[in-house]
């Protein structure tokens, strides 16, 4: 008996991986089969595969498949990189915009809608986000120093980031086009909807690049457990691994914001659903949050979707209704604990 | 045989000088007892042998090879580092905790194999934790987590231990308990080397001292040569009471030195 009470958490986390991707498999056919144009999904995918392109065909290859791929990429680096800040921070409240790239992503993609160079070219909107996240990366490097500790790092972070949002307040200000100053404002709210492949492939390598560097340090976060010190004499160069982490939630976080805005909470609530699952460590906590990340976002597109009658709800705003309160929920139960 | 030998080195911790021209050597089968009173450089000095504090001027050789050439996972093979306090950020299980000792042995994405688990649990026995298996670290006492630290470094099955403070927040029976295990772990064929506050247990359970006074060593040799009165009333301002047992000779620190009055 008490064997088998040792062992249900381990089998908990085995099991925990076949859970997730089943829940994200069934995700994803919802997501492929919900919205406004109706039409049976097994019939139309195998129409796909017959290169029979009717308009049933097209908006699945076209619009639904984009969108739901782009769900899984985006949500997957929102919780991976979640679980990685809040393990190099060892704090339960650290999210992915931590570090502030979010912020000049952001800034970037407003700059080319300001300029008008967004309709000139689609791809110019998550092009100027990207060079808005290196832009921010590069700033943040150079005031922190590469050898500056991860709150000095935060702090160049924070304020590269309330640049940014002080110069999207002057776009907005400036901006003399009202249309082109609405337009900014429900880009900032976040959203998957109308965004193409090439928006997919474009992201990408940068996401990857981001999880690779990421999951390379999984267990350097494992040793973080006991604090930095002792962590490097367990065989971790710890300027390296925090080099490495800091980047890839750059890089991917960077690429994220850029082809769909801010989306906010996924990451900070991602890890907290998933902690007790596997026992609290922070290594195995990557990939799992990585996968409800992308369930999580796509179930809140899918919401957004059904939700919607007529003017578009946008998916930024849905996720920061719902975890806004999660997180003052979050503050309370550590408020309770601490008593 | 010397694992581990500081020559000459000097510590900065920001603009200040803590260690000033230390030399010390951690040898096999010896256990050695750096003390001296709060603020005299003795973790400033366990952290630059760990190669945790970069020396200004001297050097630091780990087996006759320059520390700084040794690789990150060398040197996480070779030497354990205990540290003062009891820093667990995530609330883990015991073992989970103990098993971190065994990450300088793993590759990348390497399980835990047999051979490692077996390290975990003699660690655990060693350390007597086996009964707090299974539970959360972070709901155990100060002396327990302690316990659970020790049996952390004492898994990675270095030659060389380094323990800041092992028996803070101990009752007797387990300080006694830790002490006679770094002894023997010592005695048993490695170099250990701790930093402590407890003239008693360093009297008894130490082959060789190093009193550490304003950053210099003071002096260093067996704990009846280091503990005199006057090297005691020098470094902590203390008197202390002698006594000779059976077992050896022993210490208790009795009084304050009066300060003399500046006329």
């Amino acid at each position: 008996m008490t064997q088998l009470l040792k062992q249900t958490p381990q089998k908990k986390e085995r099991a925990l991986i076949p859970v997730l991707l089943f829940v994200l498999g069934i995700t994803c056919l919802c997501s492929l089969a919900i919205g406004s144009a109706k039409f049976p999904l097994f019939e139309t995918l195998d129409q796909l595969f017959k290169r029979n392109f009717s308009q049933a065909v097209l908006i699945l290859w076209e619009i639904r498949f984009p969108r739901t791929l782009l769900g899984i990429l985006v949500g997957a680096t929102l919780g991976l990189a979640g679980a990685a800040m809040q393990g190099l921070l060892r704090n339960p409240l650290a999210s992915p915009g931590v570090l502030g790239v979010s912020g000049g992503a952001s800034f970037g993609a407003v700059l080319v809608m300001y300029t008008g160079l967004a309709k000139a070219f689609p791809l110019a909107l998550p092009l100027g986000g990207m060079m808005g996240a290196l832009l921010a990366i590069i700033l943040i490097y150079i005031f922190a120093g590469m050898n500056s500790s991860v709150q000095t790092l935060i702090l160049a972070g924070v304020a590269v980031n309330s640049f940014s949002v002080a110069a999207t307040s002057l776009a907005l200000n400036l901006s003399a086009d009202p249309h082109a100053a609405i337009e900014i404002i429900f880009w900032q709210m976040g959203s998957l909807a109308n965004r193409s492949f090439d928006h997919v492939m474009m992201a990408l390598p940068i996401m990857l690049t981001g999880w690779v560097l990421i999951f390379w340090d999984a267990r350097a976060l494992r040793a973080l457990t006991l604090g930095e010190e002792t962590a490097s004499t367990l065989g971790f160069h710890m300027k390296m691994v925090k080099l490495r982490l800091v980047l890839g939630t750059m890089l991917s976080v960077g690429a994220a914001v850029s082809v769909t805005g801010s989306i906010g909470f996924i990451g900070l609530v991602v890890p907290h659903i998933l902690r007790p699952f596997v026992g609290n460590d922070p290594s195995k906590l990557l990939g799992v949050s990585a996968i409800a990340g992308a369930i999580l976002l796509l179930w809140a597109d899918l919401a957004v979707r059904l939700l919607s009658t007529g003017v578009e709800l946008k998916i930024g705003v849905l996720t920061s209704m719902i975890g806004a309160p999660f997180f003052l929920m979050l503050i309370y139960k550590m408020k309770k604990d601490m008593v | 045989m010397t694992l581990l030998e500081a020559k000459n080195i000097s510590v900065y911790l920001g603009d200040h000088l803590i260690v000033k021209d230390v030399s010390l050597k951690i040898q096999k089968g010896e256990l050695i007892g750096i003390i001296g009173s709060n603020g005299t450089g003795k973790t400033t000095l366990l952290k630059s042998l760990a190669r945790l504090l970069p020396f200004k001027s001297g050097d630091i050789e780990l087996s006759g090879h320059p520390l700084k050439d040794i690789t990150h996972k060398a040197l996480s093979q070779s030497l354990s580092y205990m540290a003062q306090g009891d820093t667990i950020h995530w609330p883990l299980k015991v073992e989970k905790v103990v098993a971190l000792g065994r990450l300088p042995h793993l590759s990348a994405w390497q399980q835990l194999s047999q051979q490692d688990a077996a390290a975990i649990q003699q660690s655990m026995a060693l350390a007597e934790i086996d009964h707090l298996s299974g539970r959360t670290v972070t709901k155990l006492s100060g002396g327990e987590k302690r316990l659970v630290m020790l049996a952390r470094a004492i898994a990675v099955q270095s030659n060389i231990l380094l323990a800041d403070e092992p028996v803070s927040g101990l009752d007797p029976n387990h300080q006694i308990q830790v002490m006679q295990l770094l002894r023997k772990m010592a005695e048993d064929g490695r170099g250990v080397a701790v930093v402590l506050h407890d003239l008693s247990l360093a009297a008894r359970y130490c082959h060789k001292l190093y009193l550490l006074n304003e950053g210099k060593i003071l002096v260093s040799g067996t704990p009846k040569e280091v503990l005199t009165s006057k090297n005691l009333e020098t470094a902590y301002g203390i008197t202390a009471k002698y006594g000779q047992g059976k077992e050896g000779f022993y210490v208790v620190p009795w009084g304050r030195v009066q300060k003399k009055e500046k006329v």
